[in-house]
């Protein structure tokens, strides 16, 4: 069954359109097919914080597999805070001496937490550039197509992280090569 | 920005005090309009705000957000780098207005150099 799918503020200018009706189960699939028709939206994606809602119910990260009969609806959340204006403030002022002390409690705690935050994730999960896996699929121009290692050969046009696409049915199609062969002397690097 | 909309923005933010208020101006075909929002920042209410999503797909549903509105509390009549930022990176011109003070500023996406 179709599902709508709702996007608001940026995302509408972005997308084009505010509604989508797509054969979607849960929040995963509604993303990846917004993903795979749309691009450059995850970069533009990771720029903005979204809340991703079911009816009423916020989804959380544990819940994005979670089916749903209902329409997803993508929000962006917009705020804002005066904090680093206080400190500005304390200083034209000259305010009192707890503002400033709970002031530097509060930066020093946060500077802190998020270098840890950063160090555990950087350790975790580095995060490979998105600008570099997509280059230009229409060029042959070897420089474009540097970034794929493991495949060979002049016919060769696919890169490395592109999606390839299953066919249910038929469809009458062009094809890909994908690999010519493998050639393991230059698995390591370009020539 | 009519004066109708601009005085519902000012007087939300006299409710609100002593924390911030939020809400946004939608285009609809009566024209224009302030839209109440909920403040759900976790931080604290008087120096931070956050939009309630909720409320901002709803009014996105009656019409086109056209501005974003808080207020500071602290009656500074002036855009923290935090509100630049915000306004840049969701590109819709942000509105200020104070409780005690019977002005509005405004700044727009372009305004702000990143």
């Amino acid at each position: 069954m179709l599902k709508k799918i709702t996007v608001y503020g940026k995302l509408r200018k972005f997308l084009g359109q505010s509604t989508f009706e797509a054969d979607v189960n849960n929040v995963r699939e509604a993303f990846s097919f917004l993903f795979s028709n749309f691009k450059g939206l995850e970069k533009h994606m990771r720029e903005q914080l979204y809340v991703v809602k079911i009816g009423a119910k916020v989804i959380t990260t544990d819940l994005i597999n979670m089916n749903t009969e209902k329409e997803i609806k993508i929000i962006p959340v917009v705020h804002g805070n005066f904090f680093n204006f206080v400190l500005g403030l304390a200083l034209k002022y000259g305010a009192k001496k707890y503002i400033t002390n709970k002031i530097l409690t509060t930066v020093v705690s946060y500077v802190a937490t998020s270098l840890i935050l950063k160090g555990v994730n950087d350790m975790l999960a580095p995060q490979q550039d998105t600008r570099n896996s997509v280059s230009n699929q229409d060029s042959l121009d070897p420089a474009a197509l540097a970034s794929n290692y493991s495949f060979t050969g002049l016919t060769n046009i696919s890169n490395a992280g592109v999606p390839v696409n299953i066919a249910y049915g038929e469809i009458l199609v062009g094809s890909i090569v994908v690999s010519n062969g493998v050639d393991t002397v230059q698995v390591e690097g370009t020539n | 920005m009519n004066n109708k909309s601009k005085q519902d923005a000012i007087n939300h933010a006299k409710e609100c005090a002593p924390d911030e208020c939020c809400g946004l101006f939608i285009k609809t075909n009566n024209g224009f309009e302030y839209y109440k929002c909920k403040n759900i920042s976790y931080e604290i209410k008087a120096e931070s705000f956050v939009i309630d999503p909720c409320d901002y797909a709803d009014a996105e549903d009656k019409g086109e957000v056209v501005g974003i509105v808080h207020s500071h509390p602290q009656n500074v009549l002036e855009f923290s780098e935090q509100d630049k930022y915000s306004c840049k990176s969701i590109d819709v011109p942000f509105y200020l207005v104070c409780p005690d003070l019977d002005k509005m500023i405004v700044i727009h996406p372009n305004e702000v150099d990143a």
